[in-house]
């Protein structure tokens, strides 16, 4: 499918969504569901009213520590987990309970253990973040084509030249693949999480919920959707920049 | 000059049907720029056998020798050119081919300088910027023999270096190898399948026999350098094929 293609038929997508929202506001009324057109006049008001996007760079703030705290320990135990089978099978069981663990549901225990504060925010972040980047690591590290390592040693490569020349270029590409699942995680994480203690973004959201009218509220989940789309595409946008072998890659066996 | 010596290799594999003997008491002793081509049928040892000549794989018995000197471990002493090819796919051409001296700390001018000479020595100008994946299986393999000669081995260990080639390619791909050969001067050892590549590419051809891997004799090439199509049409070149292929079959 060409470039032009896609982008027209995603357009059409977004305008059919937009269209169908106005027409069930109209029916539904603000006070249920308030149509697309009511959310954008209003959109001002709830941008002053609720500081949202001060208290967006705020939630981001935190959100960042947290997400690559994650990204980092997720990347160094996926990849170590990938290579030993000792940890491995020490690890898997842990990991594999944690993945399928609602973020939700550890959020009082988090509260109870750390308080309302940022120490809390960048706890939840981080437990949602890195389960993702973790296991991609991990499989990328299973998957690394052995005769590459072993080549590697026909070179007489030491171990530290293999994982910084070998090791870590195969898994770029799941590095970022993680990242960018991670990311998503992350935001959500943190919306749940400052939902419960009624600050920031979350925050926002809770208090524009309890609103007669939907518009303020429906205004502050658009931004985050939007922020969180952008975002998401911008580390698909830096991992073709970044990794051009492997976007092309992709592309032929596609 | 250098030179590489097995002696009494012995090694077994642990297989699903028990134990397989890949090698049993396999010597062999190639000096001087030599180019020397290991032949025999799928499974007869021969790519353990180049492995324990690079120091890849242990032997269970036995040892190799390299100017005098056991060889333990891989070295950049000897290049290895494997028949996937192998390449980094994140390099492009120029940074495969530099991959090994940069392992040794070679400085960058030195190394780019020097990744020049063999992208032209092995016939890749102007694909020196190309990722893997943008190149023919013949020009990878072109990048595979210019990175093995980039750590300037004394020895190049080859394994099936043409087997994932069309045969057109390959038969291209033999001509290239012998001319980048009689430049390079360096010791070849070649691990092949195909009777009339080792005939056509070396000065001597070891025969290896399956199940147990051993060597069963040695020939001498007797056609004189350079070498060109005209040899492959020759008398004495489908003699000695024919000679080879019957001493192969008579072992089955």
């Amino acid at each position: 499918m060409s470039r032009t293609r896609a982008w027209t038929l995603r357009l059409a997508g977004i305008a059919t969504f937009l269209l169908l929202w106005e027409i069930l506001g109209r029916i539904l009324g603000e006070a249920l569901f308030a149509p697309v057109s009511a959310v954008v006049a209003g959109f001002p008001a709830t941008v002053r009213g609720y500081k949202l996007f001060a208290e967006l760079a705020g939630s981001f703030r935190q959100l960042v520590l947290g997400y690559f705290l994650g990204c980092a320990v997720g990347v160094i135990v996926g990849t170590a987990m990938g290579r030993s089978r000792l940890l491995d099978g020490l690890l898997q069981p842990w990991v594999s309970m944690m993945f399928v663990t609602s973020v939700a549901s550890l959020v009082p225990l988090f509260i109870i253990t750390f308080g309302f504060g940022l120490a809390f925010r960048v706890a939840i972040v981080f437990i949602a973040t890195v389960w993702y980047v973790l296991l991609v690591t991990y499989h990328g590290a299973r998957d690394v084509n052995p005769e590459l390592m072993q080549t590697a040693r026909s070179f007489a490569a030491s171990r530290v030249q293999t994982f910084t020349m070998v090791l870590l270029p195969a898994l770029y590409p799941y590095i970022l693949a993680g990242m960018r699942i991670g990311l998503a995680h992350a935001i959500r994480a943190m919306v749940i999480a400052e939902m419960y203690v009624i600050v920031g973004f979350g925050g926002v959201i809770y208090n524009s919920g309890v609103e007669i009218s939907t518009v303020s509220l429906l205004g502050a989940l658009a931004t985050i959707m939007v922020v969180g789309v952008v975002l998401t595409e911008a580390l698909k946008w830096l991992g073709r920049r970044t990794a051009p072998w492997y976007d092309e890659r992709q592309q032929l066996s596609n | 000059m250098a030179s590489l010596e097995a002696r009494n290799l012995y090694k077994t594999y642990e297989s699903r049907d028990g134990a397989v003997t890949a090698l049993e008491d396999v010597s062999l002793k190639v000096t001087d720029s030599e180019f020397v081509a290991i032949l025999g049928p799928s499974g007869c040892g021969k790519s353990t056998l180049l492995r324990i000549l690079d120091g890849l794989t242990p032997p269970d018995r036995g040892e190799v020798l390299m100017d005098g000197k056991p060889v333990e471990r891989p070295t950049q002493e000897r290049g290895f050119v494997f028949q996937s090819f192998n390449l980094f796919p994140w390099r492009t051409a120029r940074g495969n081919i530099e991959f090994g001296m940069e392992l040794k700390g070679v400085p960058k001018s030195e190394r780019r300088s020097a990744a020049a000479r063999l992208i032209g020595l092995v016939g890749l100008n102007g694909f020196d910027g190309k990722y893997p994946h943008e190149l023919s299986g013949g020009m990878q393999q072109r990048v595979g023999i210019a990175r093995a000669l980039a750590i300037d081995p004394a020895v190049l260990l080859m394994d099936e270096p043409f087997g994932a080639l069309d045969a057109q390619t390959r038969e291209d791909m033999q001509d290239e190898l012998l001319r980048i050969w009689a430049t390079a001067k360096k010791t070849v050892i070649f691990v092949t399948h195909s009777i009339e590549e080792a005939i056509y590419l070396s000065d001597r051809v070891i025969i290896m026999t399956p199940r147990p891997g051993r060597i069963l004799a040695s020939l001498d090439i007797p056609f004189e350098r350079p070498r060109s199509e005209a040899h492959r049409t020759r008398a004495e070149f489908s003699a000695l094929r024919h000679e080879i292929y019957s001493r192969l079959k008579n072992v089955r």
